[in-house]
């Protein structure tokens, strides 16, 4: 089922790239009244590329005292299209990999629409891009506290963790996140390489629990989680 | 001198990264433990009678090292011949949970098997566990409860227990510890009823032998019962020589992403050379006043 699974999702990225690749020049409609204007608008055409990147990154931080450390890997194929379609520029498609140390979770994909931003110069150029990430999310945001009394008998605690609100073919089911989010990269042409920061919106839920007491609370929240990355770019 | 700088950018991040990865496997949350180990101070006994020379002598042991507060028995029954590992788990100042034997919750009068039992071990013991892999661990040629037909006795156990010894905490039958089985079968538990339950006077009872079994248990339990305590009922690797690594590094994320209490090691003796549960034990031949000790074992007393 999970071979099926991923074969089906390469192959829809495979075939995303390749329709990127293969769309015509599209003119306006009045530029196909003549052929003195065809060669104008031919000549503005900028040419699309395609790259393969690898990206390593990086999240840390505290959530609710809870302090978190997140490395990533991934690989994705991104697809520039020359000219901007809907205010667009360019969109990709990536799998994102947390928790080295585990096998069975912790494998994300994202899907994003992209914008190349005005920049000063042909050297310099910044990328703005959003979308969406699905997947089995890692359980580094997961977290407990512990308060003992001096006898060693557990007074309370709380657990911190990731709001999982989607589906998977995966297991039980019920382990996966749907989240918005966005991205802003720059890269010096022609050096292969782009720096970024990365925005994700995530759900947490924090549960309390007070065994004194006998008591338990619950309380939802949503966060901007930021992450910062390097994506090594091979031009295809 | 750009290309330099940014080889040694990469090679920097590669190195955090690295560093961060390995860092993540503990949770600076994770209580103290037992010489730097995470280790739960709980651990299932085998009833049997013919062990209490080296049961004694283990209990006292650990619980000197600061390695042992409570036990769970394997079973609870109506002959009394758990009494004598009650006593001593008594009178060494351990926290008993005694489980109710799969085989008396086929009673029509399950009612009747309770006050029975509880004549024997009651105030003894006042936390119970009705049940353990109920539905994969008879054997097949026997007759067989299924989970429904289980949620509906543990109402009615529920029902009793609240009436007539209110100060009994209930612990659920632990789930099937390998795969997504279990946490399959916990989200059935869910829907027949367990949200009907007081989380007051409820723990939810699981067995967690597998990262699998771990991540997904974890997610059933966070989306519909977070409300509810866990005690994971049984832990541990048949591997003597990986006793010590596998509470290093995976009781705290049992910790961290189920928010156990509590974690019981599967077993401080299973039975001696023939036994498939034999590299479980932390002891060996408690049947005498020799008892042999596993790695593990070692470890939490400073040896």
């Amino acid at each position: 089922m999970r071979k099926i699974f991923w074969i089906f999702l390469i192959a829809i990225s495979l075939a995303t790239l390749s329709y990127a690749q293969d769309q015509p020049e599209q003119l306006p409609p009045s530029d196909k009244k003549t052929t003195e204007n065809k060669q104008p608008q031919k000549k503005n055409a900028k040419q699309g590329a395609s790259y393969i990147n690898f990206r390593f990154g990086y999240s840390g931080g505290s959530i609710d005292g809870f302090s978190y450390n997140v490395p990533t890997y991934g690989i994705g194929i991104e697809s520039e299209w020359g000219n901007n379609h809907l205010g667009l520029s360019g969109h990709e498609i990536e799998w994102r990999k947390e928790q080295f140390n585990s096998t069975g979770i912790g494998y994300l994909l994202s899907f994003q629409f992209a914008r190349i931003l005005p920049g000063p110069s042909k050297h310099f150029i910044a990328k703005a891009s959003g979308g969406l990430e699905w997947g089995v999310p890692s359980e580094m945001h997961d977290k407990t506290s512990w308060i003992y009394a001096q006898n060693g008998e557990l007074q309370s605690y709380t657990h911190l963790y990731v709001h999982r609100n989607a589906w998977s073919p995966f297991g039980a089911h019920e382990n996966a996140i749907l989240q918005p989010l966005a991205e802003l990269r720059f890269k010096s042409p022609p050096v292969p390489i782009e720096l970024g920061i990365r925005l994700q919106y995530m759900g947490f839920e924090l549960e309390n629990y007070n065994l004194v007491n006998n008591t338990h609370t619950h309380e939802s929240q949503y966060k901007l989680v930021p992450s910062f990355f390097i994506r090594l770019q091979i031009k295809m | 001198m750009r290309s330099g700088s940014i080889g040694l950018s990469i090679i920097l991040t590669l190195v955090l990264m690295t560093s961060y990865s390995c860092s993540g496997l503990q949770s600076p949350t994770e209580p103290t433990g037992v010489n730097n180990i995470p280790w739960s101070p709980y651990i299932l006994v085998h009833a049997n009678g013919e062990v209490m020379m080296g049961y004694r002598e283990a209990f006292s042991d650990l619980k000197n090292h600061g390695a042992l507060r409570g036990i769970r028995i394997n079973s609870v029954d109506r002959n009394g011949g758990s009494k004598p590992i009650v006593d001593l788990a008594v009178s060494s100042g351990l926290e008993i949970v005694g489980i109710f034997d799969n085989d008396d919750l086929f009673d029509d009068n399950v009612e009747a098997s309770i006050d029975q039992i509880f004549r024997i071990y009651y105030p003894e013991i006042t936390v119970f566990q009705f049940g353990n892999e109920l539905t994969t661990i008879i054997p097949k040629t026997q007759p067989q409860m299924n989970i429904e037909t289980y949620m509906l006795k543990l109402k009615r156990i529920y029902k009793h227990l609240r009436t007539n010894y209110p100060d009994v905490v209930l612990v659920t039958q632990s789930t099937f510890g390998s795969g997504f089985y279990g946490a399959n079968e916990l989200k059935r538990m869910a829907e027949l009823g367990l949200k009907d339950m007081s989380p007051q006077f409820v723990i939810l009872g699981m067995n967690i032998y597998t990262e699998s079994a771990l991540d997904e248990i974890a997610a059933i339990r966070r989306n519909h019962l977070g409300e509810y305590r866990v005690w994971v009922m049984e832990s541990g690797t048949n591997v003597p020589d990986n006793q010590v690594s596998y509470v290093v590094n995976f009781y705290p994320r049992i910790r961290s992403e189920l928010a156990a209490e509590r974690i019981y090691w599967y077993a401080l003796w299973a039975g001696d050379e023939g036994s498939q549960d034999t590299g479980f034990n932390l002891i060996g031949h408690p049947q005498t006043s020799q008892i042999t000790m596993s790695p593990l074992y070692k470890y939490l007393t400073g040896r």
